[in-house]
């Protein structure tokens, strides 16, 4: 079945994490993607996660500190539809790479940029990954909580929401293309993706009380009715009581009606998450009921009850889930580095083009010929640049 | 030419909480005209002031009563017109409302439907109710988060927000193909999908695999990954610092004013620094309280290494870096008063988009969305008459 971005060809100069990812994302959905890889040690290829990240793709090597790369990358350029770095300002300029100049060779051109910063601003070339904006962004301090040591996300959540964020402009960027004929330049900076992820927080009401003081915050949950509890077989559960509907239904369940009526529980669910003692005293009320049955009990109460309400599981369950499975979210692909290996699933489904991995990550300059011949090179030509270590 | 990517694109959303709705505000920064469609009573989120004005940015709000058969045909004749059809309500709603995707293909062939769930619309656990949270639970991110201790719940929506770029992605995706070909299509974007996309490095899986490492606080509060990758108290507050080659290390030995570390065999190369990690940690925990953090910036700056300190969200609307990225909009509120938020984080150099104003109070735009899809004043009057509308 066809692919949405057949016929779509994108050159990948990023590293990291956020634009392979974002590679990965355009290429399962049908994107030509042509990784550059330098002609010697690719430090890139040391994270196995880059196996995953250029499944399905093609690989070029090529030197881009020798001008000849560099023009060699230009004329790559003239044909490509979409670009992807992910350099600071200042390391894009030195590689001759600006927006304004390579559209002027190829007006259809979609410049996806993700610098750490931004292309220009007072921090623009300070040096970050994404921990480094993880922190600066605020995402770290208000996890931990104010007066508590900063929490470090497992996760590089700047990192996979740029990659997100870019695959939206992209797209975008292509379908306007569609109407005017004309490409653009594309920036999600990973200092940006983290606000994004954080908009809900990220906020200022200066004319309202905020419902809850700022950096108030425990590490079970935001509310008593939306928090973690330890269940009486050691396992936890997440109960999450989003309205005040199912905060009735919570009580229900847990045959604690009083509580709908106690004085003290009377702000319930969330604005009860601003009064100290209250609060205290509601997840002391519920950790005390949920002590008294397994997991799996209570998980079939709440059930019956209609409350939303999950248990905390570990990803290694995820490669037999059910629903996991029935979502395709993890396909198995060999790797001819690896061997055997299973991967994430294409995350969105579209289902008059459905998209999905292609293969594997090609070898380190595995397409190298192939790409050259098509744009021009002949055999003589190809084999004097790598002769000098060009490609 | 367009002034904005989403010129034109027409965006009917029946939406709650994050993961539909912000997909929703992600489409408006880019111009997209999208009506947030709301009970007369207003969307059950609304309670979350403050997040729901965040997560409805830039949206023209209609109040609609679908509960009566008159609410359900004012539905129909705009989805009619519509381009896109956003929703995230619980599994069988849509359905109930005749307003499921072959239904309203059945009207508007070239729609654009995008359901956004917490499992998927089909599968064992579809017709669960579910929130952010229960897909961090499910999906293993608590598990990763809390370690060998007790799991712990992510403060940002993680699973929510991802849901909702990966929508906005479907759907600009989609809109391209349907300009391509003319063919609409169905969507589906889930949490627990999300969850996973999260993951992906995790999620890899082959033989041989290493496990990540951390350094966690006396608490179990991750703190890094290895012993110059990782946070470090300082006099006032905490530093974080993301040393990883050679010349970083050296650079941080000249900042730490230990340069004679710097070619220690104990920790050098890299290897040899995590392996003698206890003797360096106890060195590095002692240089750091020497200092305030702002100091300590100051001169890893100066030397290159990476490195940040401790923020807080809230203390960063006068951040020169975020406000030079046009990362905050500033609104007047009809509802909230004034606020400050998060503006549009994709930049687009030759469409880019633009800021409709603040989240709408419930039914603010209503005359005005009735009127923009064909609705006349007297069928407007008229159903206000009946109730169908505030």
């Amino acid at each position: 079945m066809a692919r949405p971005l057949d016929g779509i060809s994108v050159v990948d100069l990023s590293a990291e994490i956020a634009g392979p990812y974002c590679g990965m994302l355009l290429a399962d959905m049908g994107a030509d993607v042509i990784v550059v890889e330098p002609v010697g040690d690719n430090q890139e290829r040391d994270n196995p996660a880059f196996h995953q990240w250029h499944r399905g793709q093609r690989s070029l090597t090529l030197d881009l500190e020798q001008d000849k790369g560099r023009s060699l990358l230009g004329r790559l350029l003239e044909g490509a539809d979409v670009l992807l770095e992910s350099l600071p300002p200042s390391r894009a300029a030195a590689l001759g790479l600006s927006y304004e100049g390579l559209a002027a060779r190829n007006r259809r051109l979609v410049y996806g940029a993700i610098p750490p910063w931004g292309d220009g601003g007072p921090l623009a070339e300070r040096p970050a990954d994404d921990a480094v904006i993880a922190a600066y962004s605020g995402i770290h301090g208000d996890q931990g909580g104010v007066g508590k040591p900063p929490a470090y996300t497992v996760m590089p959540i700047p990192s996979y929401s740029a990659a997100f964020h870019t695959a939206y402009g992209i797209c975008a960027a292509l379908y306007v293309r569609e109407m005017t004929g004309e490409g653009q330049k594309v920036e999600v900076p990973l200092l940006n993706a983290a606000l994004s992820f954080q908009s809900g927080g990220f906020l200022d009401l200066p004319d309202r009380p905020a419902p809850v003081p700022k950096g108030r915050w425990e590490q079970p949950g935001y509310a008593p009715v939306y928090r973690l509890y330890r269940c009486a077989d050691g396992k936890w559960i997440f109960a999450a009581c989003g309205h005040a509907e199912f905060w009735n239904k919570l009580c229900l369940a847990l045959d604690r009606v009083d509580l709908l009526s106690d004085p003290r529980f009377a702000n319930a669910p969330w604005a009860i998450a601003a009064e100290d003692d209250n609060r205290a005293a509601l997840i002391a009320e519920l950790t005390a009921r949920y002590a008294t049955k397994p997991a799996d009990e209570w998980l079939r109460i709440l059930e019956e009850g209609d409350v939303p309400a999950g248990p905390v599981m570990a990803l290694g369950d995820m490669y037999a889930d059910p629903q996991v499975l029935h979502n395709g979210m993890v396909v198995e692909i060999a790797d001819p580095a690896l061997g055997p290996t299973q991967q994430l699933g294409t995350p969105v489904h579209l289902f008059g083009t459905p998209g999905g991995p292609r293969g594997p990550a090609p070898r380190q300059g595995q397409h190298t010929a192939e790409v050259l011949a098509s744009l021009g090179y002949t055999g003589g030509e190809i084999a004097g640049l790598r002769q000098q270590r060009v490609v | 030419m367009l002034d904005h990517a989403f010129d034109g694109v027409r965006v009917l959303e029946l939406t709650t909480f994050i993961a539909g709705p912000y997909a929703g505000t992600l489409l408006a920064n880019l111009g997209a005209h999208v009506t947030k469609i709301e009970p007369p009573t207003g969307d059950p989120s609304r309670i979350l002031i403050g997040a729901w004005q965040a997560w409805n940015k830039g949206k023209h709000g209609l109040a609609l009563d679908l509960t009566r058969a008159e609410g359900q045909q004012v539905l129909y004749r705009m989805a009619a017109q519509a381009d896109i059809f956003l929703e995230n309500l619980r599994t069988g709603v849509l359905p109930r409302l005749k307003a499921d995707y072959e239904s309203i293909r059945a009207l508007n062939p070239r729609i654009i439907y995008c359901s956004v769930s917490a499992y998927g619309r089909s599968g064992p656990l579809s017709a669960k109710p579910g929130f952010d949270p229960l897909s961090q639970a499910r999906s293993g991110i608590m598990q990763a988060q809390g370690g060998t201790g007790a799991p712990v719940f992510h403060r940002i929506a993680v699973c929510d927000y991802a849901t909702a770029s990966l929508a906005a992605w479907a759907l600009a995706m989609a809109l391209f193909h349907r300009q391509r070909t003319g063919q609409g299509q169905y969507i589906e974007a889930s949490l627990l999908n999300s969850g996973l996309a999260l993951q992906a490095a995790n999620l890899f899986r082959f033989s041989g695999k290493q496990a990540l490492p951390r350094v966690d606080d006396p608490t179990g509060v991750p703190l890094g990954i290895d012993v110059t990758y990782r946070y470090y108290r300082t006099l006032d507050s905490w530093v974080f610092i993301g040393v990883r080659s050679a010349r970083e290390w050296n650079s941080l030995c000249h900042v730490i004013e230990r340069e004679e570390l710097a070619h220690d065999r104990r920790f050098n190369p890299r290897v040899n620094r995590l392996q003698n990690a206890a003797e360096l940690t106890s060195i590095l925990e002692e240089s750091f309280p020497q200092r305030t953090t702002a100091e300590w910036m100051e001169e890893l700056v100066e030397h290159g290494v990476p490195a940040a300190p401790l923020h807080y969200s809230h203390e960063l609307f006068d951040d020169p870096q975020i406000n030079r990225n046009g990362l905050l909009a500033r609104f007047q509120s009809a509802d909230v008063g004034r606020t400050t938020q998060v503006a549009n984080p994709v930049k687009l150099s030759a469409t880019p988009g633009l800021e409709w104003g603040p989240a709408p109070a419930i039914g603010q735009h209503t005359d005005q969305v009735l009127s923009s899809y064909g609705f006349t004043p007297g069928e407007v009057a008229e159903l206000r008459d009946k109730g169908v509308i505030p």
